[in-house]
């Protein structure tokens, strides 16, 4: 029996870094593993910057991009007014459906944007729902 | 408040044809469209084809022909 004991700790230990390796890992949602980048974008207008500024997306489509994003920023300053038609998931949908366009206009031309839009993209929501952070941007575009 | 759901469902069917139309796959509209997950949408465009539209972890968007299982 004592010269069987380490065999079967070492048949037990082995059992149990199987059952740790073969584990299912935790479901990988949207834009949770986003590459680390070295300048982040924190907010709305960097990211609108940062659009101007590629050369991913051609001038009419930035003007067209402008107004979509000029939209969602209407229809959310409605929802903070406690004006909006729309609830806030429907908004938090027609944000997420502008950033799906975004990411898919600069993947190809533009990896690094794309890999800041990745990361700023639940940040940048966080902000335009509350209150607060929405009407401290506003007031700093002067709106 | 009906008009509403409307007027959001148009939004995202119009989106989800210009995400397609960037693919460059072919849809010269999107007439309805299932979600299947957080921004995971299955869309029909009008020629009855049917394209599934997700991000993945990365922040990538794919646009894939999807088969219908029935």
């Amino acid at each position: 029996m004592r010269r069987l004991l380490p065999a079967l700790l070492v048949v037990f230990l082995a059992s149990l870094l199987t059952t740790f390796s073969t584990a299912v890992p935790a479901a990988a949602g949207p834009y949770s593993a986003c590459p680390s980048v070295a300048e982040e974008i924190v907010d709305l207008e960097m990211l609108t910057a940062a659009l101007r500024e590629t050369k991913a997306i051609g001038k009419i489509t930035k003007i067209r991009l402008g107004s979509d994003i000029k939209k969602v920023l209407s229809r959310l300053e409605s929802w903070h007014d406690k004006k909006s038609k729309f609830t806030l998931d429907q908004l938090e949908e027609q944000y997420n459906l502008l950033l799906m366009k975004i990411a898919m206009l600069i993947h190809d031309d533009d990896l690094f944007l794309h890999q800041q839009l990745c990361n700023a993209w639940a940040g940048i929501w966080l902000d335009l729902k509350d209150p607060d952070r929405f009407r401290q941007m506003r007031s700093r575009k002067g709106a | 408040m009906a008009s509403a759901e409307a007027e959001h469902a148009e939004i995202v069917k119009k989106d989800l044809f210009a995400i397609i139309s960037l693919q460059g796959s072919p849809c010269e509209q999107v007439v309805s469209y299932d979600i299947q997950d957080e921004l995971d949408y299955v869309a029909t465009c009008e020629t009855g084809d049917r394209y599934r539209v997700h991000v993945s972890s990365e922040g990538k968007v794919h646009v894939n022909t999807h088969e219908s299982k029935d």
